[in-house]
C-alpha cells in the first residue's frame, strides 16, 4: 500500500465525498439492473455494460454524425439498448440449459461478441460524449456542486427509491416476486412468466443505457470504458448478495464513495487493491449467517 | 630471413583477419546476448526467403483507440511503397502486427508467437512501453533485432539491451525538456504529475526533478491504474497541491476523463502531455478541454517547411491517397523507413548483418524524427524533443528540436 498521498481542506474532501457518492449513485443504477434481472431469471449477465456501451454509441452517432436533436437521439439510443437486451433473454438466456453457469459462459461470449462488435461498428477511438449538466456548477463553502454531479447522485437515488416502491407497492412487483419465488405457481396464477421476463431485462437494457450515458459523459466513450465500471458493480452485488434489495443497493453508494475515497487517500493506484482488500473484509468479518441466508431475502 | 618472411606473413595474417572482423566480414557469432558489431553472412536465420522478409511488432490494437492502428498503417503504408518499387534485395517485406492489449503478459505471448511460430525475422516498430519492456530480455535470448519500437523508456536505448535500436526519446528527456521550458517562460508556482503508474511514470517524475533541480518548486506525483473509474479524487488532489501546472501521460481515453474531472470541480490549470496528445484524433475529440496545452513533439510536423518533411508527406499521400494523420500515421512510417535502411545496407540477410548495418547508421535523415545515429555501443539514436502547443483544432510549433 502507498504512503498517504495528502488529505486536504475540509472542502476537498466533500468535493471528493460528493464525487463518489455521484459514481456511486450510476453503481446503484446499474445494479438495479443486475438485481431484478438477477431475482426474477437466476441470470449473471456479463454482457450487461456492454448493451449499455451501445445504447450511449447509438445516441453518440445520431446527435454527432447524424446530427438528430440530442433528445430524441438519446431516446433511440436508450430504445437501442432495450431491445438488445429483451433480445439477448429470447435468443440465449431461453435456449440455455438448466445447468448451473452455463449463462455465465453465454453472456461472457455475449460480451466479447458485443465488445468486438462495437469496435467494427463504432470505431476503436475515444470520442468526447455530451456534457449532461456537468459544464455548470455552483461554489458552496469551497465546494464545487456540479449538476452532472447531482444528476448522476440523483438517478441513483431515483433507482434506489423507485426500484423499491416498484417491487413492494404495484401490482407489477407482486408478479414480479411470484415469478421470482416459484415460477409454476406464479403461471398458474395467470403470470405469463416468459414475457414478464423478457420485459425485466429489457428494464435491465434501460438502466444500462441510462447510466452508461452518464458515465460516458464523466469519462469517455469508447468500447471499453464500462469494463472497469461494471466490476465495480458486480463487487457491491455480491458485497450485499443479489437475493437481496437494500444491502447490494446501498453498497453500491458505498463501493463508489470508498473507492473515492481510497483513491483521494492512497494514490489512485491503491484505490483498486483497496476494493479488493475490502472484498475480503467483508468476506472475513461478515456474519456467516449474513452470506448464508441470502436466498430468504427478497426484495 | 625465412623466418622473417614467416614472422612477416603471420603479422600480415593477424592484421587481415583483424581487418575482416572490424569490417564486419569476419564470421562471428551473431547469436547469443552482448554487442553485436559484426556480420555473419553465413549465420542461420528465418523470416527471409527468396521472394520474402517476414518482420514482425505488437501493440495495443484493440485497448488503446485508433492510434496503435494508425502506427500500422503508417508501416504499411511504406513497405507497400518499397513493394511497389520491387522491395529489398528482391524480397517484398511483409509485416506482421499482433495485438497485446497492452498486457505485459500478452505481448511477451505474442512476441513469443512472432518469433517462434511466424518465424520473423526481425521486430519492426511496435508501440506501448510496458508492453514492450516485457518483450525485452526475451528478445535479447533470442537476440532478435528489434528496430525503433516506440516504447520510451530509460530502460532502453543502452547496453542492457543491445538488440532493441531506439528512435523515441525516454520519458526522462521528453519531461525534463518540457518542464524547463515551463520553467524558463511561465513562472509557475507548483507541479503535479499524474501518470500511467510503473516505469512510464515514474522517467516521467524523474525527468520533471532533474529539471526542477534546487529551484524548489513543488511536485506532486500522482501514479495513475489505466481505466480508473473516477477521476475526481486525482483531480482534486492536483487542485489541492495548488500546482498551477499540471503535466499528463495517460492514455487519451484517460486524459480526456481527466480533464473532464478537472472542469467538473473548477481546476483550470496549466497543462503539458506527452508526443502521443498531439496527434489529431486525439485533438480532434478533446481539443476544447486541451487548449493552450504544451505537448512534446518528438516527429516533425506535415506541414513544416523542410524538404524532407514535405518529401514524406508527398509520399504518404501518393501512397494512401490522403494526408497523414498526425503522430502516429508518421511513427509508422518512420519505424519502417529505418528498418528498410538497415535491410537495404546489410551486407547480407542475416540478423548480424542487419545490427551492423544498423550500427552504421549516422545522421539518417527520415524527413519525421531528428537524425538518427547509432553506433557499436550506441542504442538511443534520437536525442532531441521539440515542442508544440494545442490551438484551436490543430497544433502550432514552439520549440524546435532540442537535446538535453
Amino acid at each position: 500500500m502507498p504512503a498517504v498521498l495528502a488529505v486536504g481542506s475540509l472542502g476537498n474532501t466533500l468535493q471528493v465525498i460528493l464525487g463518489g457518492l455521484a459514481t456511486g449513485g450510476l453503481y446503484a443504477v446499474l445494479l438495479l439492473g443486475v438485481i431484478v434481472v438477477f431475482q426474477v431469471s437466476k441470470n449473471v449477465n456479463f454482457a450487461y455494460g456492454e448493451l449499455g456501451v451501445i445504447g450511449a454509441f447509438v445516441g453518440y452517432v445520431l446527435y454527432s454524425t447524424l446530427h438528430w436533436p440530442t433528445p430524441l437521439a438519446l431516446a433511440l439510443g436508450v430504445a437501442a439498448a432495450v431491445v438488445l437486451a429483451a433480445v439477448t433473454d429470447l435468443t440465449l438466456i431461453r435456449r440455455i440449459p438448466d445447468r448451473q453457469g452455463f449463462d455465465l459462459v453465454v453472456t461472457l461470449g455475449a460480451l466479447l461478441l458485443l465488445t468486438a462488435g462495437t469496435d467494427v461498428v463504432f470505431g476503436s477511438a475515444d470520442r468526447q460524449y455530451l456534457n449532461l449538466f456537468s459544464d455548470k456548477a455552483r461554489i458552496v463553502g469551497g465546494v464545487y456542486i456540479n449538476a452532472g454531479d447531482l444528476l448522476s447522485l440523483g438517478l441513483g437515488l431515483v433507482a434506489l427509491v423507485g426500484g423499491h416502491l416498484i417491487v413492494n407497492e404495484t401490482g407489477l412487483g407482486v408478479s414480479l416476486r411470484a415469478s421470482a419465488e416459484d415460477p409454476a405457481i406464479a403461471r398458474s396464477m395467470g403470470i405469463d412468466v416468459l414475457s414478464l421476463r423478457t420485459a425485466v431485462w429489457a428494464a435491465s437494457g434501460l438502466l444500462a443505457a441510462v447510466a452508461s450515458m452518464v458515465i460516458a459523459s464523466r469519462l469517455v466513450l469508447d468500447a471499453r470504458y464500462m469494463t472497469p465500471v461494471i466490476i465495480n458493480v458486480f463487487i457491491a452485488g455480491m458485497l450485499g448478495g443479489l437475493d437481496r434489495y437494500w444491502p447490494p443497493m446501498l453498497a453500491a453508494f458505498g463501493v463508489g464513495l470508498y473507492n473515492s475515497l481510497a483513491g483521494y487517500i492512497f494514490g489512485s493506484d491503491a484505490s483498486t487493491p483497496a476494493l479488493f482488500i475490502l472484498v475480503l473484509a467483508v468476506l472475513i468479518i461478515a456474519p456467516k449467517r449474513f452470506l448464508e441466508e441470502r436466498h430468504e431475502a427478497r426484495a | 630471413m625465412i623466418d622473417n618472411g614467416r614472422r612477416l606473413l603471420a603479422v600480415g595474417s593477424i592484421l587481415v583477419l583483424g581487418l575482416l572482423v572490424a569490417c564486419g566480414t569476419g564470421s562471428s557469432s551473431g547469436g547469443g546476448t552482448g554487442s553485436n558489431a559484426n556480420c555473419n553472412t553465413s549465420q542461420p536465420t528465418q523470416g527471409v526467403t527468396s521472394s520474402q522478409i517476414t518482420l514482425g511488432e505488437t501493440l495495443p490494437l484493440t485497448t488503446a483507440g485508433p492510434s496503435p492502428q494508425q502506427t500500422v498503417d503508417g508501416s504499411q503504408a511504406y513497405y507497400d511503397m518499397i513493394n511497389a518499387a520491387g522491395g529489398v534485395k528482391g524480397r517484398k517485406i511483409k509485416l506482421i502486427a499482433r495485438d497485446d492489449q497492452y498486457n505485459p503478459s500478452m505481448a511477451l505471448q505474442q512476441m513469443r508467437n512472432l518469433v517462434q511460430q511466424d518465424k520473423i525475422f526481425a521486430v519492426a516498430g511496435g508501440q506501448g512501453t510496458p508492453n514492450f519492456l516485457a518483450q525485452a530480455p526475451f528478445l535479447n535470448t533470442q537476440a532478435v533485432p528489434a528496430i525503433a519500437p516506440y516504447a520510451p523508456s530509460s530502460e532502453l536505448g543502452n547496453m542492457k539491451y543491445p538488440h532493441v535500436y531506439m528512435t523515441s526519446v525516454n520519458y526522462i528527456t521528453e519531461f525534463q525538456i518540457m518542464t524547463r521550458r515551463v520553467l524558463d517562460n511561465f513562472s509557475p508556482k507548483g507541479f503535479g504529475l499524474v501518470g500511467v503508474q510503473g516505469n512510464v511514470g515514474d522517467d516521467s517524475k524523474q525527468g520533471m526533478k532533474q529539471a526542477i533541480g534546487s529551484s524548489g518548486k513543488p511536485l506532486l506525483y500522482i501514479p495513475e491504474q489505466p481505466g480508473t473509474p473516477d477521476l475526481t479524487p486525482i483531480a482534486t488532489q492536483l487542485k489541492s497541491s495548488g500546482a498551477d501546472w499540471v503535466f499528463l501521460i495517460l492514455t487519451p481515453s484517460d486524459t480526456g476523463g481527466l480533464l473532464k474531472a478537472m472542469q467538473r470541480i473548477g481546476y483550470q490549470p496549466r497543462l503539458a502531455a506527452w508526443a502521443g496528445m498531439s496527434d489529431q484524433t486525439y485533438i480532434d475529440q478533446f481539443g476544447d478541454l486541451s487548449q493552450g496545452m504544451i505537448v512534446a513533439q518528438e516527429l516533425a510536423l506535415p506541414d513544416a517547411s523542410d524538404p524532407d518533411v514535405q518529401k514524406y508527406v508527398q509520399q504518404f499521400t501518393k501512397q494512401t491517397g490522403r494526408a497523414p494523420s498526425g503522430f502516429n500515421n508518421s511513427l509508422g512510417w518512420s519505424q519502417a523507413e529505418l528498418t528498410v535502411k538497415a535491410l537495404q545496407d546489410a551486407p547480407a540477410l542475416t540478423r548480424s548483418c542487419v545490427e551492423y548495418a544498423l550500427n552504421q547508421v549516422k545522421d539518417f535523415k527520415t524527413g519525421i524524427l531528428p537524425p538518427i545515429t547509432f553506433g557499436a555501443s550506441e542504442r538511443q539514436g534520437v536525442n532531441a524533443v521539440g515542442l508544440v502547443q494545442i490551438e484551436g483544432k490543430t497544433v502550432k510549433q514552439i520549440a524546435s528540436f532540442k537535446s538535453v
